[in-house]
């Protein structure tokens, strides 16, 4: 299961230095950090091509449900946008 | 009898698997800090950092459901007493000819690997392979007799994507997939090809067995392996030529025969 490991670390890592660099840009907004872990979460799916298809079956349902959160910020945002606020 | 309360598989399974605890430990400390963080602390890095601990929380709860039902040391094991049965019937009959990996009929079923009575350099025919028997003839003589068994690289495809005949691309990628990603026995695979064979790469392969009937006439467990994939992402039966070891890698030649 070492490849489990490796993605739970790339994971870990990948979440702290996003974190960080928004941090010191004094990014203040959490919708942007959220967007910014989705994008990351869905390229490491991505990478991680040697996942057994029941693990990447899973792992897919939890990307697509932070695609999911990553379209309604979007939404939301859009809404913003055109009615001006 | 004995009491099995709390020893059902589902409950072995909820209380050994790790990366349901630690999937656990990081939704619900995320959870509970995110709040703390963001109205008392009112930092919204933090506030991130304990957003970014619920995803990995719910990724690695995530991947615990795919983590197979049976332990590596129970898998280990029927595994090794499948190939000592093989061994134990290669020695019986004295068979010490090198087995030809065939890729699965046509018409469907498993690949194949059939180790001839007599070694005469035949090649065996896919067609005339009659599944599901253990011995079989396999070419149109009377003495084209031979052993036909199923190797664990044969069962390893099962829900695996790779087509009869796939081409090169699809082996590398399934053997990867099988090696690296379902049964954990290597780091990484790489494989070069020309017209007549095939040179497949491991990278730190962990699965040792040293039984001489076995391994003389099938290959290492991860060579075979190898040979299985190889030979149904070819089409193409394969013979392993050679095995060698160089530092932690081990260089897999495998031999396409016409």
């Amino acid at each position: 299961m070492r490849v489990y490991n490796s993605f739970i670390v790339a994971l870990a890592v990948t979440f702290t230095l996003i974190t960080l660099f928004m941090s010191l840009f004094q990014v203040a907004g959490l919708d942007a950090y959220f967007a910014v872990y989705t994008i990351a979460l869905l390229v490491l799916i991505a990478l991680f091509t040697v996942f057994s298809p029941r693990a990447r079956r899973n792992l897919n349902q939890v990307g697509i449900g932070a695609f999911g959160g990553f379209m309604v910020i979007v939404a939301v945002k859009i809404v913003e946008i055109l009615s001006g606020k | 009898m004995s009491n099995l309360t709390g020893n059902t598989p589902e409950s072995r399974k909820k209380t050994r698997n790790p990366y349901r605890s630690l999937g656990l430990v990081l939704t619900v400390a995320g959870a509970l800090l995110a709040p703390v963080f963001y109205f008392l602390a009112a930092s919204v890095p933090l506030t991130a950092l304990a957003l970014s601990a619920i995803i990995l929380g719910l990724v690695s709860a995530t991947l615990a459901n795919a983590r197979p039902e049976i332990t590596p040391e129970a898998a280990q094991m029927m595994l090794r007493t499948g190939m000592e049965n093989i061994a134990s019937l290669l020695e019986e009959l004295g068979l010490t000819s090198r087995a030809i990996y065939l890729p699965s009929p046509e018409k469907g079923g498993r690949p194949k690997a059939v180790i001839p009575l007599k070694e005469d350099g035949f090649v065996p025919e896919v067609t005339r392979i009659v599944p599901d028997r253990l011995i079989t003839r396999f070419g149109p003589n009377l003495e084209n007799m031979c052993l036909s068994v199923t190797t664990p690289g044969s069962i390893s495809l099962d829900g695996i994507p790779l087509v009869r005949g796939g081409g090169t691309g699809q082996v590398e990628s399934a053997l990867s997939q099988v090696l690296v990603g379902l049964m954990d026995l290597a780091d990484s695979v790489s494989l070069h090809t020309d017209e007549r064979r095939l040179l497949v790469d491991v990278t730190n392969p962990k699965l040792k067995y040293d039984n001489v009937w076995y391994c003389r006439s099938l290959g290492s467990p991860v060579a075979s392996v190898v040979a299985a994939i190889a030979s149904e992402g070819l089409a193409r039966p394969l013979r392993i030529k050679s095995e060698k070891a160089e530092g932690k890698n081990v260089r897999i030649e495998l031999e396409i025969l016409p």
